[in-house]
């Protein structure tokens, strides 16, 4: 493994440990670790001590990570499939084990809630929401995937155009270096594999943005008027950040595919896909330290959180503080409780489909028209 | 306008809604032809059962404090709430008739009751703002 691929697997695999480390302060100050609390006990000594004894864990996790990276990198000379099996191997269990290491601070916050049941539940639980919610602008409109859509027909166009010019065998996969490890042969159906991939990922953008809009109301009760508008910024802005990452995203396909044609600076075609990710993984970052979850990072001028108030107390509905089950609820999506952004309610059949269905897609598309 | 609901409550969920509702509008928060969200997206917000939510609103429309149409979806009311007949004092009369009985046993004044309610009418009256 040369230092290139090592840089490359570090620089993929940091984003990923900062924002794992982070997550406890992302989310709502009225949920940790999976546990609803009452907003002024996400301040309490107690618990600030256990966000950070949960950075410290991940973080050596993390750490341990790299150690092993780099002692593969220096003892053992790995083949591309080599590399993309330690790879995966290495990216599994981490999430295993960052997945062990929040189920041990859920049990202890699920005590701790137990503990302090009489003074922590005292007051009612309650359920605020505004009639007016949807009236508001939630999210970016969806015509704005209009472009995209237009850069996938220009690029199908452009193909079928200029068909005799694509070289006979298509490149399927490249490596580190940037060389073509798979070819498929070249036919009608072949060429259009990435420009049916755009129209497939611009539909899935559109899902999302979609999901953002539609996803439950979650106000807080201590402070429903600045929860609401946090969380409309909240929204607004990861809807923005979809827009954006879905139109770049399909005009670096388009650059992928007039390589076929045109020649490229094959340097171009390294660079671009790296900035992409670069720029999707740390703006991802970046929106989630500045908005939090539901927007609760948000900045604010007024104080809050004096009361023992709970926001209506669905543990029971969580499973393992992250998975949510609720069959009376008819809602689809909402926010998760851990971490950053949605989730489905699993107790909905409708859930299952759209995830069975999306990776069904997304597996079968290159795989039917390759044939 | 902001509806809470107390899951905790011995009062139902629907009745909770319907009172909430009711209260938006004699408050001016729920101004006529102002549109409600529909059922499916208030039973989904609030996370409750789709006939929860239905119940409420079908009360609400037999009592005149909504229109539910297929397109336009759930508006209060634009030609504001029918103004109280005949049934509806003697309505009202029924109702009070338990609490003024009670408040009785339990030694509060004509006064006192008169005050509160009094009291509880002003609230109404009183726009955000003007504690």
């Amino acid at each position: 493994m040369d230092n290139t691929v090592f840089f490359l697997l570090l620089l993929i695999l940091l984003p990923v440990f900062i924002s794992t480390m982070f997550i406890p302060y992302w989310t709502r100050k009225t949920e940790s670790f999976g546990v609803s609390i009452p907003e002024t006990y996400y301040y309490s000594t107690n618990l600030k001590q256990m966000r950070k004894k949960y950075v410290l864990q991940t973080g050596v996790l993390g750490l341990f990570i790299i150690a092993f990276l780099v002692f593969i990198a220096t003892f053992f000379q790995l083949n591309e499939e080599g590399v993309s099996i330690y790879f995966g191997g290495l990216t599994f269990g981490y999430i295993i084990l960052t997945f062990l290491i929040y189920l041990h601070f859920h049990q202890k916050m699920k005590e701790l809630k137990e503990n302090n049941g009489e003074k922590w539940a005292q007051k009612s639980q309650l359920v605020v929401i505004d009639t007016g919610f949807r009236n508001q602008k939630l999210t970016y409109s969806n015509f704005w995937f209009t472009i995209s859509f237009f850069i996938a027909i220009f690029t199908m166009v452009i193909t079928m155009q200029n068909y005799q010019q694509i070289p006979l065998e298509i490149p399927m996969k490249y490596n580190f270096a940037g060389d073509v490890t798979n070819f498929t042969e070249k036919s009608y159906r072949s060429v259009l594999i990435l420009p049916i991939m755009q129209v497939y990922l611009t539909l899935l953008f559109i899902l999302i943005n979609i999901i953002i809009s539609k996803a439950k109301q979650q106000v807080s009760v201590e402070n429903p008027k600045e929860s609401m508008q946090k969380n409309v910024t909240f929204r607004r802005r990861w809807s923005a950040f979809i827009i954006i990452t879905g139109i770049a995203l399909t005009a670096m396909f388009s650059m992928i595919q007039l390589s076929l044609i045109y020649p490229i600076n094959p340097q171009l075609m390294t660079i671009v896909p790296l900035a992409f990710s670069l720029f999707v993984t740390i703006g991802a970052i970046v929106l989630s330290f500045t908005t939090g979850q539901g927007g609760s990072r948000v900045v604010s001028k007024e104080a809050f959180g004096k009361e023992n108030i709970i926001d209506r107390d669905d543990d029971k509905y969580w499973k393992l503080g992250m998975f949510y089950f609720n069959k009376n609820d008819p809602a689809l999506f909402l926010e998760k409780r851990f971490g950053v952004g949605w989730t489905n309610n699993w107790a909905h059949p409708l859930s299952w489909f759209i995830i069975i269905g999306i990776i069904l897609l997304a597996a079968g598309i290159p795989f039917l028209l390759s044939l | 306008m902001y509806i809470s609901l107390d899951f905790e409550s011995k009062e139902p969920i629907y009745t909770q809604l319907v009172h909430q509702i009711i209260a938006g509008i004699a408050k001016e928060e729920l101004s006529p032809g102002e549109a409600l969200p529909s059922v499916r997206s208030l039973a989904a917000d609030i996370g409750i059962n789709l006939h929860t939510v239905n119940k409420a609103y079908q009360q609400l429309k037999q009592e005149g404090f909504i229109l539910i149409h297929r397109q336009k979806g759930v508006v209060i009311n634009p030609d504001g709430v029918p103004q109280a007949d005949e049934s509806y004092m003697e309505k009202l009369e029924a109702n009070l008739h338990p609490l003024i009985a009670e408040s009785i046993c339990r030694g509060v004044s004509k006064d006192e009751f008169l005050t509160l309610a009094g009291q509880l009418y002003e609230k109404f009256k009183q726009k955000e703002g003007e504690v």
